[in-house]
């Protein structure tokens, strides 16, 4: 059998979630192992959520807010991607692969966009294969995160 | 805590994609699950019905929705909450319909995904908290950004009806440019003389502050509730002033005028223009002596009537408004000193505006037209579009006619040329002015192909227009007067505050409307409306037009007594766990936090906050809490969907 990732994407409520509504209501195929977790804006996603998920059983982990200058809230998204920035390069340290976790822009309008990004993430992760938890690296990173 | 799972079959669209009786023998056994009911169609009025009576009956405190997109009936299940005597916070929805039935055909990963979302939908609505509704009265008061014609007529519509309106300007009197140029098209009579009365009116009106010489500092908020602070920086003269003008005759300083754009120096205290609002002089900060280190009092000496006060100091101020009205005017670029135009070394090259200040009564040349020796020029030429720099300023045409038809009443000896490119004559009245100076036959019409590479040059000891014809030859026209129709740009300043207010504007710079056909009068943002050349150029006529339209739209968008309703998941600060190092200040939106300066800690304004919850995140102490999606919360959340739970 082959490998299905678990993938847990943080959506904001205005952009990406609508955009996923209107992946829906197109009746567009989208992958059934991302899972969705809705928070007002991306800019709310503690990092520690995302290093998180990846502990807690997740192979790959998404966050997908409003397009940079969209924001609902102005400028919350880029708080979110500077986050990304420093936390990628902070991953790595750690081993864990690029493309685990990753950061992409939705909006309402964009059902074709959240089709494609999720399909793509599945078929990221499934090339990478599970998640190893059993990283020395990351026991280490696990001790941190409350 | 007794929890309850509402699950819709939603017709066939739910209950055919996914095994709603697995779902529900799954939930069920979640913890504190005192009821799972599956109902088709519960957002009608039976199927509401049946929830309330559940609700009831079943003493549940928490409630959650497995069905459609929080966009489609999120209302609908908090209005029922609250029908049903609960707090509409203490449920939460699970999208099983967009987000599961439509997307995966699957019956069974469908399925199995379902009941991950209602599990996460559970394990949020554990730590929901109920919330409380608060509304803050919208403030009727108006701040006018700007107190030029634009500015004041929008003050006195929105002053009508007792609302209290701010008029501010960082100037120090109000009037704008309408003072500088004194005939006015088509009419030929006088723009002063029309303003005057305008200005007159202000002091008369009580609820009209005028607020002159000030600059904003910053402006936070949103329509029903701005905070505008700035700062009013000190004229050093009080109102024993008479504008006698002693004080500016022996004043050393000079420095290029503003008001003359140019053509003549000014001293560093002066009178802005006869009848100014405030009517007193003022000194320039920036040009004065005392202010730059030295200790003359020269003025203070000549004053007869002891009006100047070296001691003023700046004067901050905060303003409670409910809506700001931008009438931030236009700039007018100096296009004589362009390179292409002689770079300010080719003489007897002026700008329209100077050409303006010469033909005022109050001007530097007592309307006069005059060539730097004093000499009268035997022959003008006049250069539309000199200024065009990707929008067309809609006056200048009109303007270069009115010099035409100025000097064919006053120097009918004079030979006028006028080079244009289009000719714009949209206003009202203008095919008529434009007409009669054709058939007066004093003036000589030639049209440019091209406006971009027009030039200036010398021709023997005369300044000459260089410009391409239809053919494509390059043409000359030599007078010994050139005059450059210079066009209007966005106010300098204007784009910063546009930035501060996330206001948007067009690819020409000018503030963008919401709609440009439907909503012209407004800008994207509730609340921030647009008046005169601010949004554009414009003429006096169409400037008034449009203030009074805005100062409309603010004076019906606010009606005293009305409500804004807060946003109340909000963010908060645990002031026992700040440590003060202000990471949430800077990634606040909406300049939402503030630092408590005694107690050294974040501090959250429950009116400007909207729950975005950046700072949440940006916290490194943990200390910023965000109501209905804490920390905890979503941590929960995100165990029971990944199946941890």
């Amino acid at each position: 059998m082959s490998f299905e990732p678990t993938i847990v994407a943080f959506i904001c409520n205005w952009c990406s979630y609508g955009g996923a509504d209107k992946a829906g209501a197109a009746k567009l195929e989208c992958p059934a192992n991302v899972r969705l977790l809705r928070v007002m804006c991306s800019g709310r996603v503690d990092p520690q959520l995302l290093v998180r998920a990846l502990q807690q059983g997740a192979d790959g982990v998404m966050v997908l807010g409003c397009h940079p200058g969209d924001c609902h809230y102005k400028k919350g998204n880029y708080s979110t991607l500077r986050r990304d920035q420093l936390l990628q390069r902070m991953l790595e340290q750690f081993g864990v692969e690029p493309g685990r976790i990753s950061l992409d822009w939705v909006s309402a309008a964009e059902g074709e966009k959240f089709a494609r990004v999720t399909n793509e993430m599945v078929e990221r992760i499934r090339q990478l294969g599970p998640f190893r938890r059993d990283n020395p690296e990351l026991t280490r990173l696990r001790a941190t995160v409350p | 805590m007794r929890i309850g799972a509402f699950i819709c079959k939603c017709g066939p669209n739910v209950s055919e994609k996914i095994d709603l009786d697995e779902v529900k023998r799954v939930i069920e056994k979640q913890p504190d699950m005192a009821s799972v009911v599956i109902e088709n169609f519960p957002c009608s009025p039976a199927g509401k019905t049946l929830l309330k009576q559940t609700i009831k009956d079943q003493n549940l405190t928490h409630c959650v929705f497995a069905a459609c997109s929080h966009r489609e009936h999120e209302k609908t299940f908090a209005r029922l909450l609250d029908e049903a005597g609960r707090n509409p916070y203490m449920m939460e929805m699970a999208n099983i319909r967009e987000h599961v039935a439509w997307m995966v055909s699957d019956r069974q990963q469908a399925t199995e995904r379902a009941i991950f979302q209602i599990k996460a939908a559970i394990a949020k609505v554990r730590h929901n908290q109920p919330l409380d509704h608060k509304e803050i009265e919208v403030s009727t008061a108006v701040a006018i950004i700007g107190g030029g014609i634009a500015g004041i007529k929008a003050a006195k519509l929105a002053a009508r009806d007792g609302r209290k309106v701010y008029l501010i300007d960082r100037d120090p009197s109000v009037g704008g440019k309408m003072p500088c140029w004194e005939k006015s098209y088509p009419t030929m009579d006088c723009n002063p003389c029309f303003l005057a009365p305008e200005i007159g009116d202000l002091k008369d009106i009580a609820n009209i502050e005028v607020i002159t010489n000030a600059d904003i500092d910053e402006i936070v908020g949103f329509f029903g509730s701005f905070t505008v602070r700035l700062t009013q920086k000190p004229r050093y003269v009080n109102d024993g002033c008479m504008t006698c003008g002693e004080c500016g005759k022996v004043c050393p300083v000079k420095v290029e005028d503003p008001f003359q754009f140019g053509l003549v120096e000014r001293s560093a205290i002066h009178v802005p223009f006869p009848g100014c609002l405030p009517a007193m002089a003022s000194i320039d900060h920036a040009a004065c002596l005392r202010y730059k280190g030295g200790d003359c009092d020269k003025c203070a000496a000549a004053c007869m009537f002891g009006a100047i006060d070296y001691n003023q100091a700046d004067r901050k101020r905060e303003l409670a408004v409910g809506a700001l009205v931008l009438a931030t005017g236009f700039e007018v670029p100096a296009v004589q000193k362009l390179a292409r135009f002689g770079g300010g070394k080719i003489a007897n090259v002026y700008s329209a505006a100077q050409v303006e200040r010469m033909l005022s009564s109050t001007g530097p040349t007592h309307a006069r037209l005059q060539l730097a020796d004093g000499s009268t020029p035997r022959s003008v030429a006049i250069l539309g579009c000199a200024g065009r720099d990707g929008h067309c300023s809609r006056v200048c045409c009109a303007i270069s006619l009115k010099y035409a038809r100025y000097v064919a009443e006053h120097y009918p000896e004079m030979a006028v040329t006028f080079v244009h490119h289009d000719l714009c004559l949209a206003g009202e009245g203008l095919q008529r002015f434009h007409d009669d100076i054709v058939k007066a036959g004093k003036t000589a019409f030639r049209k440019m192909a091209d406006y971009r590479t027009t030039r200036v040059v010398t021709d023997g000891d005369q300044p000459a227009i260089v410009y391409p014809d239809a053919a494509g030859k390059e043409q000359r026209v030599a007078a010994d007067m050139v005059v450059l129709a210079m066009g209007m740009q966005p106010a300098a300043g204007s784009a910063e505050l546009c930035a501060m207010l996330s206001v948007d504007r067009n690819p020409e710079g000018f503030v963008a409307k919401n709609h440009a056909k439907m909503d012209p009068n407004t800008s994207g943002i509730a609340g921030i409306y647009i008046a005169g050349c601010a949004g554009g150029p414009k003429d006096v006529q169409e400037s008034v037009m449009n203030a009074e339209g805005a100062a409309g739209q603010a004076a019906s968008a606010l009606r005293p007594g009305e409500k804004v309703r807060l946003e109340v998941a909000i963010a908060y600060a645990d002031e026992n766990a700040c440590s003060g190092c202000r990471a949430c200040l800077a990634v606040c939106p909406y300049k939402a936090i503030t630092a408590d300066a005694e107690k050294q800690v974040a501090v959250v304004s429950e009116v400007l906050c909207k729950g975005c919850g950046t700072c949440v995140a940006a916290c490194p102490s943990g200390a910023m809490h965000n109501h209905h999606f804490e920390y905890a919360a979503l941590r929960d959340s995100l165990t029971a969907l990944l199946g941890r739970s």
